[in-house]
């Protein structure tokens, strides 16, 4: 009759009570519909911006086409509108749907690259500090620690300017686009270095790497072998949910002036420029990607939150 | 005790000289201080001699402990765009950032507990669920587009409120431009506050929620609750302050977050402050103001860090403990 | 003999889940006068602590009492509302659990504990609050109460936190104390310090106890009676030496042929075989049935009810009170 785990069967049965009643009512009745919603919103978004240049009535890049009298149009169902241009158009005279469908592409573009440029840094950074360890790991997590005290948005900022002193104002034109996906993946490569290493540190101390090592197979294609594959499921996870939050880095760099310049605008450059016009009463040139942006956000959003509670409920 | 504030002082100087290295990189290499001094048409001979008066010459290592002394000494050097002392600068416009930063976290802080308490308590009530939707919302949506947001709603449609601007100041000996002593400028306070403070006030909130629900299911509650305690006493006396210690230090880091999030704010509602400066810094490359901006934030962080340290012991008697041991 | 002071009839918990409900006692009654201790004992999920629980009303959700009666004094205690419940707990029945180390708040001192219960529960100031919690101490056995007081939980070691614990439960002189395996988290030395303390108190006061443990040795130390709990039902019931020594239940039995004893003839412990079926298939008749050798048919599809088998009660169509009793002569 030894029983210490005796504690207290009630809380154990009602645990699992939780579990349940957590994991799979509550869950398939208030969750599954938003993120189906979520998902088919985000998809929806993507599949417009990769497909705009088909889709979109006009080229807002194309400045010649563009005709001062069409500026400030509402959109379409109000008085006024013009039935050219669905959700009207902004002070450029550019049709406003087009200017979104491109503005999405720019957005998804510069959040995708800047991740994957970010998962680049700190997969690489965090291999060779979890396998190597020793100085090169202190050194490494100390410069983590310090740039983690900063909030990500001001690394981002800080990056962004000082590229902007070293290239001049001429170099600028053009590399706009490149400028704010390096600043905004060297804001971010710091969560993935960290987690890399913390796995690598596991996977390095198991028997088969020194087995591995024994037998002379070279520390590259350990890496590159074994310890890699190990650690690339928390990193995607990872990545899942940090979109959401490139995306919005992006739009709030654009909006601040430090992004992209209103003539290949993002959805942040079209927030920033719209608004402008709140005052007197053009609503619709900031509202339009005002909601693209937030509902953007927000579904990615949530498709990652679920993502990570299905995947992996340790990575809270 | 001692000890540890020691070492947790040791590391802070150790985030500052890293911090300071990467100004100094930024001052030096990144911004070119002899050409933004000079006018175009000075001669090599001229630029070489003011290049030797700066110092630019000396080895780096003399530079850089040159450049921390000056800092030290809130010299920054003068602003490429503006033609004046950064420390002039900077001194204009912090009591705008601190003032508003400081309403927002009370806003986040004032609201957040008292919500997170209300939906770690009543774990599925309608209202919680409401309450989480909207928290849902307010992570995800990015901080300028609330504050647009709010001025279209309370600005332009309702005309409650200001939309930029501090609104009426008083001055205190020349130092400090408050404008909470006006009602003008406590009004003009309102949306940026919120705007600042809503995404820290999501977190607390969460935050608070998940420890509470946490606390509440430990031994400690619930033979608080076979004692015949109150619910007041078992929630504000017992639960709440046992989830003080991880929320002090997610509010800690958060209002340094808060800080350099004002940027946007400020940019949004035209706000005279710190963020608004140094975006137009990062606009015009001024970078004697970002490296000057740079280590103001990160003294303002490790000191919120070195704050929070020192609030654990006063809340845990078992760090207190540990800490001696 | 009196009134009991406390009084469990055909209690019933369950717990809802999206399968139905799920029973996890079933029809419980018990008596227990005042100044006795009352032992129960079981294996895990056997629905002793829930027993507990129930009586001084802490059951949480999706759990619920769904039927029978709880009796304080003659007074009908289950369905209360929620705060009446709150003036009984502490007051009228105190409760401890198991573990002193997570038992108490680890942030305020335990006196702040010891005042904040009296105080919640009888109109003293706080002065006199004071005096009392260092007086608890004293009869706990605190040595240095005067200045324990102001330490925190973790300033205590395992035995003198579980020392403070029953202070705490004392704190409001309750007339009952649901006493949760008191001793299982102690060392063994320890665990007979804390045995005799309570019996101590217990005779002082005139307290009555209902002691919820794995542990034989300790029923055996201070119960007067002991109750065999199996599947969420009380199997058997009688007085501890009549238990112990002729238990009529075949459970019983097993369970007493599984205690160590000094003096045993046999060299191995028995075991019983098999484990207690969970709540989500519970057999039709008696929930011993599957792991008993004295089953027939008819236990396969009724249920026993509790009734006089020899020296003590029993819930059991084939009790085995003749053979243990020869055995045992």
């Amino acid at each position: 009759m030894v029983d210490s785990l005796i504690k207290a069967p009630r809380s154990r049965l009602m645990l699992r009570l939780d579990a349940i009643r957590d994991s799979h009512l509550f869950y398939s009745f208030t969750r599954s519909w938003i993120v189906m919603v979520a998902a088919f919103f985000a998809l929806l978004i993507v599949a417009a911006a990769a497909l705009a240049p088909l889709i979109a009535p006009s080229n807002p890049l194309d400045l010649a086409s563009l005709d001062l009298m069409n500026a400030r149009i509402p959109p379409r169902w109000l008085e006024n509108g013009d039935p050219q241009f669905l959700l009207g158009t902004d002070d450029q005279g550019r049709d406003l749907l087009s200017a979104l469908l491109y503005g999405a592409q720019v957005s998804i573009g510069v959040a995708l690259l800047s991740t994957v440029l970010a998962i680049l840094i700190g997969v690489t950074v965090g291999l060779i500090a979890g396998y190597y360890g020793g100085i090169i790991d202190t050194v490494i997590m100390r410069l983590t620690d310090v740039q983690l005290t900063f909030p990500a948005i001001l690394t981002a900022l800080l990056v962004n300017g000082a590229t902007r002193a070293i290239l001049g104002d001429r170099q600028i034109q053009g590399s706009e686009f490149w400028i704010l996906v390096v600043s905004i993946a060297l804001a971010f490569w710091v969560k993935y270095a960290r987690v890399v290493r913390a796995s690598t540190l596991q996977e390095r101390n198991k028997d088969y790497v020194h087995a591995a090592r024994l037998i002379g197979v070279k520390s590259w294609k350990i890496i590159v072998h074994h310890i890699l594959p190990n650690v690339l499921g928390p990193v995607t996870i990872i990545g899942t949910i940090s979109l959401a939050l490139a995306i919005i880095t992006e739009a709030t760099l654009s909006f601040l002036g430090v992004g992209l310049p209103p003539s290949h605008p993002s959805l942040g450059t079209l927030v920033q420029v719209g608004n402008e016009f709140l005052m007197s009463g053009e609503w619709w040139i900031v509202f339009f990607p005002g909601i693209v942006l937030a509902g953007l956000a927000l579904s990615v959003n949530i498709v990652g939150d679920w993502l990570r509670d299905a995947l992996n409920p340790k990575l809270r | 005790m001692l000890a540890f504030l020691i070492r947790r002082l040791f590391e802070a100087a150790l985030v500052m000289i890293v911090v300071a290295i990467v100004a100094f990189t930024l001052f030096r290499f990144v911004g070119d201080p002899v050409s933004q001094m000079v006018s175009q048409d000075a001669t090599i001979a001229q630029r070489e001699a003011l290049k030797a008066e700066l110092g630019l010459n000396d080895p780096l290592i003399v530079q850089c402990a040159h450049f921390i002394w000056k800092s030290l000494h809130f010299d920054f050097g003068i602003s490429y765009k503006f033609r004046e002392p950064v420390v002039n600068l900077l001194g204009q416009r912090m009591p705008a950032t601190l003032e508003l930063a400081a309403i927002a976290s009370l806003f986040a802080i004032g609201i957040g507990i008292p919500l997170g308490v209300y939906t770690g308590i009543n774990r599925d009530s309608l209202l919680t669920r409401v309450i989480m939707a909207g928290s849902l919302i307010g992570v995800s949506l990015p901080t300028f587009l609330i504050g647009i947001l709010l001025i279209y709603l309370f600005a332009v449609t309702l005309h409650w409120l200001p939309s930029y601007g501090r609104g009426e100041t008083t001055s205190f000996f020349g130092l400090w431009q408050t404008g909470l002593l006006t009602s003008g400028g406590l009004r003009a306070l309102v949306l940026p506050a919120v705007t600042l403070g809503l995404f820290q006030l999501t977190l607390v909130m969460r935050l608070v929620r998940s420890e509470m629900m946490e606390v509440l299911r430990t031994d400690y509650i619930r033979f608080g609750r076979a004692r015949g305690l109150t619910n007041r006493a078992i929630y504000f006396a017992h639960a709440l302050k046992n989830t003080l210690v991880p929320v002090i230090t997610v509010i800690g880091v958060e209002i340094g977050t808060l800080i350099a999030f004002s940027i946007i704010t400020e940019t949004v509602f035209q706000w005279p402050g710190m963020g608004l400066l140094f975006i137009q810094s990062v606009q015009f490359a001024d970078i004697p103001i970002m490296a000057a901006y740079l280590l103001l934030s990160a003294v303002i962080f490790v000191t919120l860090n070195l704050v929070v340290d020192i609030l654990y012991m006063l809340i845990d008697p078992r760090i207190r403990v540990a800490v001696r041991a | 003999m009196s009134d009991p002071i406390l009084s469990v009839k055909d209690l019933r918990v369950e717990f809802a889940t999206r399968s139905g409900p799920l029973r996890a006692i079933d029809g419980v009654s018990f008596d227990l006068n005042k100044g006795e201790v009352l032992g129960f004992v079981g294996e895990s999920g056997a629905g002793k602590s829930l027993t507990g629980t129930a009586v001084i009303g802490l059951i949480d959700p999706p759990g619920k009492i769904t039927g029978g009666e709880i009796r304080l004094e003659g007074r009908r205690i289950d369905h209360l509302s929620i705060e009446e419940l709150r003036r009984i707990r502490g007051r009228e029945i105190g409760m401890i659990f198991q573990d002193p180390l997570t038992s108490l708040d680890p942030l305020m001192r335990i006196g702040d504990q010891l005042i904040e219960t009296i105080i919640t529960h009888v109109a003293v100031s706080r002065t006199e609050a004071r005096a009392r919690a260092v007086k608890l101490l004293e009869d706990v056995g605190i040595p240095a109460a005067a200045e324990r007081v102001m330490s925190y939980p973790h300033e205590f070691s395992g035995g003198m936190r579980q020392r403070v614990v029953i202070a705490l439960a004392l704190a409001a002189e309750p007339k009952v104390i649901i006493a949760d395996e008191p001793t299982t988290a102690l060392d063994v030395s320890v665990q007979a310090q804390i045995i005799a303390l309570l019996k101590k108190l217990t005779s002082e006061r005139g307290m009555a106890v209902m002691l919820i443990t794995h542990d034989m040795g300790v029923i055996a130390q201070i119960a007067n009676r002991v109750a065999v709990m199996y599947s969420g039902r009380i199997v058997e019931i009688g007085p501890v030496a009549d238990v112990v020594r002729q238990p009529a239940h075949p459970y019983s039995m097993g369970l007493m042929g599984s205690i160590p004893s000094l003096h045993a003839e046999h060299a191995r412990l028995k075991q019983i075989p098999g484990s207690m079926p969970r709540l989500t298939a519970l057999p039709a008749g008696c929930a011993f049935s599957p792991r008993c050798e004295r089953a027939d048919a008819r236990c396969k599809v009724e249920r026993p009810a509790l009734a006089a088998t020899g020296m003590t009660t029993s819930a059991c169509f084939h009790p085995v009170t003749s053979t243990v009793a020869e055995v045992a002569g």
